[in-house]
C-alpha cells in the first residue's frame, strides 16, 4: 500500500504542476491581449507525426540527383505522357461473392481497368500475358475465408511489385449517403509520401490513373499516408457559397465551402514488401521488406 | 607515431556513379569524399575492385559495368585510365553483356573479367593495357570468383552447375560439380547458382549459393558432389564473403539477411542487423574484421564482424550495386568532397580507432525504488 500511495502522490504533484503552468500561461496570454500586445504563441501538442524520428531518405525538393534518377525510372514513361495506364484486375484462386462486389467498386475507381478471371493462372504467367497485351499494371486482390486481406500491384513490364495488406474495407453500399461514380477521369491526391520509398509507392499509385483528370466530373481519389498506413478514399466534391455567421474566429460574410460525398470503396493499405522486377516470390530481389527489428521506435516511419 | 588512418571504401550504384567514402579518426561521421561518373543507367556498376598501385602509394578503382565495359579509374581524380570490353568480338544480347566477375591478379599484374554471356578477357596493367588473352566460358554466368592464390576461376549460373577453370590453361575445365540428387518427390531442381566464393586462401573449397535458398560446399579434391548443403533464408542467395582464414563465411540474400556460417561446425549462426533489401555486394576487409555491404535499400553498411555492431551507415540516394574497401589513407589527405555526413552509431561522435574492440558492458540497474 505504501508504494502505491507514494506513486499516487507523485502523479498528483505532476498534475498540480501542469495545472499551475497552464494557468500561468493563460494569465500571461490574457495580460498580453489586454495590453494590446501580441500574445505568446500557444505551445503545440506533441504528436507522433511531429515528433517523427529523423529519416535520411526524406526527399528535398531541390535534390537534383534524385530528380535525374526519377526521370529515368520505371514510371518515367508514364509521367512523360508516353504511355497511358491500362490496369488488369484479377483475384486470388477461389473468389467469393464479396470479392466480386469489391471488384465492381474498383472497376469504377480506375479509369481504364479490365477484369479477367483468374482461371488458376500463375502470377508470373499473368505478368507475361498482360505485358504482351500492353497492360501497364496488374492488380491482384487476395482473399482469405471471405475476408479481403491483400493487394498485389505489379507494374509492367519490368516491375516493381508491391504487396499491401488490405484492411478496414467498406464497400460503397455500406457507406451511408454514398454516391454513384461517373465515368469521368478522377483527380488524384497523394499525401505524405515523403521518403524515397514513399515517393516510389506514390508514383506507383499515380501510374494507375490517367495524367489528365476531367475536372468537370469533380471526382477525386485520395491516397493519404499517415504513420505508414495508406488510407484510400474516393469522393465527389462540390464548391458552394455559404454564409459565415462569424463563429469560431471566422469573419462574417459569404465564403466558399467544399462539400464531399463519398463514392466508395474505402480501405486501408499497409506496405509489406516492395520487390524489384515483376512478381517472383522465390527468386526475386526485394527493395524493401518489413522486418520486426526495424520497429525500433513508435516514432519511426518508412513511407 | 604514424598518422591516424581513415577507413575508405568505394561504392557503385545502378546509375553508374562511383562514390568514395571515408570515416575514422580525424573525420566526423562518414563523408562522401569523391564522386565519379555521370548518371547513366546503361552504364550501371556491377562490380568494383581496388587495384593497388605501388609507385603512387594509392590505388586505382576498377569498375565493371552493365554494358560489358570495365573502366579503370584513377583513385584521386576519377579520370579514366583505361577501358576494356568483356564481350569484344562476340555477338552478345544486352541482358548477357553485363560484367559478372572481375579480379585483379596481383602477381601477374593483370585484370580478369567475365560477362554474363561467358566472354572472358584478361588485360595487362603494366605500361600498355593490352588484351593478354580471351576465352569463352559456358554461359549464362551469374557468379564468378577467382581464388586468393589466383590459380582458379569458379563460376556458375542459371542452368549451369559449378565449374572450376584453371587460369593458366584458360578454357580448360579443371573440375565440374555433379548435379544434386533428386529430392523426395523425385524432382531434381534446375541448377541456378547465384553466388560463389572460395573458402579461405586455398583453391580447393568452394561455397556456392543458389537461387533456391540453399548454400552448398564443394571440395574439388574429394568428390564431384557437394560435401554440405544447408538451407539459407527465404530468397535468392546474392553474395558470399569468406574470411581469410576460412573459419567463417558471411552469406547475404535478396531479402537483406546477412548471416554468419561457421565452416567448422557447418552451422548458421548470428545475423548482422540493418539491411532491409537485397544485398547486392559484400566485401570483407583484407586485414580488419569489418564487413561492407551495399544493397537496394540505398544504404551502405559497415559492420564489425566480431561485436556484430553497425559501425557506419550511409544513405547514398540511389540503389547500390557494388562495394569494396580501398587502402586506408591519412585522414588529412582525405579531401572533403560532397558532404553527406551520417551518424556514426552507438552514441559515439568519433568511432574508436580499433573497430574490433568490444563495446563497454551495460551497467546493471539497481533493484526497487
Amino acid at each position: 500500500m505504501w508504494r502505491s500511495e507514494v506513486y499516487g502522490k507523485l502523479l498528483h504533484e505532476k498534475k498540480r504542476e501542469k495545472r499551475k503552468q497552464r494557468k500561468k500561461l493563460a494569465e500571461e496570454r490574457e495580460k498580453a491581449i489586454e495590453a494590446g500586445q501580441v500574445p505568446p504563441p500557444k505551445p503545440e501538442p506533441k504528436t507522433l507525426e511531429n515528433t517523427r524520428e529523423k529519416d535520411d531518405t526524406i526527399i528535398r525538393s531541390d535534390d537534383e540527383e534524385i530528380g535525374e534518377d526519377l526521370a529515368d525510372d520505371e514510371f518515367a514513361q508514364y509521367f512523360n505522357r508516353q504511355v497511358s495506364p491500362k490496369v488488369l484486375l484479377t483475384t486470388g484462386r477461389k473468389p467469393t461473392a464479396i470479392m466480386f462486389k469489391f471488384l465492381a467498386d474498383l472497376l469504377h475507381v480506375f479509369p481504364d481497368a479490365t477484369y479477367y478471371k483468374r482461371n488458376n493462372h500463375e502470377i508470373k504467367k499473368m505478368c507475361e500475358y498482360a505485358s504482351k497485351r500492353e497492360f501497364t499494371d496488374l492488380v491482384v486482390i487476395n482473399e482469405d475465408r471471405k475476408n479481403i486481406n491483400g493487394m498485389l500491384v505489379v507494374h509492367l513490364p519490368e516491375g516493381p511489385t508491391a504487396y499491401f495488406r488490405l484492411s478496414s474495407l467498406k464497400l460503397s453500399k455500406e457507406i451511408k449517403g454514398h454516391g454513384k461514380p461517373t465515368r469521368h477521369r478522377p483527380e488524384l491526391v497523394l499525401n505524405n509520401f515523403s521518403t524515397r520509398l514513399g515517393n516510389r509507392i506514390g508514383r506507383m499509385f499515380a501510374s494507375l490513373f490517367n495524367q489528365d483528370p476531367e475536372f468537370r466530373g469533380r471526382r477525386v481519389v485520395t491516397f493519404h499516408n499517415q504513420r505508414d498506413f495508406i488510407f484510400f478514399r474516393h469522393h465527389r466534391y462540390v464548391f458552394e457559397t455559404k454564409e459565415d455567421k462569424g463563429k469560431a474566429g471566422k469573419q462574417k460574410g459569404i465564403g466558399i465551402r467544399a462539400r464531399l460525398q463519398e463514392l466508395g470503396p474505402r480501405f486501408t493499405l499497409k506496405l509489406q514488401t516492395l520487390q524489384k522486377g515483376t512478381f517472383d516470390s522465390k527468386r526475386g530481389e526485394y527493395e524493401w521488406v518489413h522486418k520486426p527489428d526495424m520497429d525500433t521506435s513508435r516514432r519511426r516511419f518508412f513511407l | 607515431m604514424a598518422a591516424p588512418c581513415a577507413l575508405r571504401w568505394a561504392v557503385g550504384d545502378e546509375n553508374g556513379v562511383v562514390r568514395v567514402l571515408a570515416a575514422g579518426p580525424g573525420l566526423e561521421g562518414t563523408n562522401v569524399v569523391k564522386k565519379y561518373g555521370e548518371m547513366d543507367r546503361s552504364r550501371g556498376v556491377e562490380k568494383i575492385l581496388a587495384m593497388p598501385v605501388e609507385e603512387q602509394d594509392d590505388c586505382r578503382i576498377v569498375v565493371g559495368r552493365k554494358n560489358g565495359t570495365v573502366d579503370v579509374l584513377e583513385g584521386q581524380t576519377g579520370a579514366v585510365v583505361a577501358t576494356f570490353e568483356c564481350n569484344k568480338g562476340r555477338n552478345t544480347i544486352s541482358q548477357h553483356a553485363r560484367v559478372r566477375g572481375m579480379a585483379f591478379l596481383q602477381e601477374h599484374q593483370k585484370i580478369l573479367m567475365c560477362s554474363r554471356g561467358g566472354g572472358m578477357a584478361v588485360h595487362t596493367t603494366k605500361d600498355s593495357w593490352d588484351r593478354d588473352s580471351g576465352s569463352e566460358l559456358k554461359g549464362p554466368v551469374d557468379c564468378a570468383q577467382v581464388d586468393r592464390t589466383h590459380t582458379c576461376l569458379a563460376y556458375g549460373g542459371e542452368g549451369r552447375e559449378l565449374s572450376v577453370v584453371d587460369l593458366e590453361r584458360q578454357g580448360d575445365r579443371a573440375w565440374r560439380a555433379r548435379q544434386p540428387e533428386p529430392n523426395k518427390m523425385g524432382v531434381r531442381p534446375r541448377a541456378w547458382l547465384s553466388a560463389v566464393d572460395f573458402v579461405g586462401r586455398g583453391p580447393d573449397l568452394v561455397l556456392v549459393g543458389t537461387a533456391d535458398h540453399e548454400v552448398r560446399l564443394y571440395d574439388t579434391r574429394a568428390q564431384n558432389g557437394h560435401v554440405m548443403a544447408l538451407p539459407f533464408g527465404e530468397s535468392r542467395v546474392t553474395n558470399i564473403a569468406s574470411q581469410l582464414d576460412g573459419s567463417l563465411v558471411w552469406l547475404a540474400n535478396a531479402m537483406g539477411t546477412l548471416q554468419k556460417l561457421d565452416m567448422r561446425k557447418h552451422l548458421l549462426e548470428a545475423t548482422l542487423r540493418g539491411p532491409c533489401a537485397s544485398i547486392r555486394s559484400l566485401c570483407h576487409h583484407p586485414e580488419r574484421m569489418l564487413l561492407a555491404s551495399a544493397g537496394l535499400d540505398r544504404f551502405c553498411w559497415i559492420h564489425d564482424t566480431v561485436s556484430r555492431k553497425t559501425l557506419y551507415k550511409s544513405y547514398l540516394k540511389n540503389q547500390l550495386t557494388a562495394v569494396c574497401f580501398l587502402p586506408e589513407q591519412d585522414a588529412k589527405l582525405v579531401e572533403e568532397g560532397d558532404r553527406a555526413p551520417t551518424k556514426a552509431l552507438h552514441g559515439r561522435s568519433n568511432p574508436s580507432t580499433d573497430p574490433s574492440a568490444r563495446p563497454p558492458a551495460k551497467k546493471k540497474r539497481g533493484k526497487g525504488l
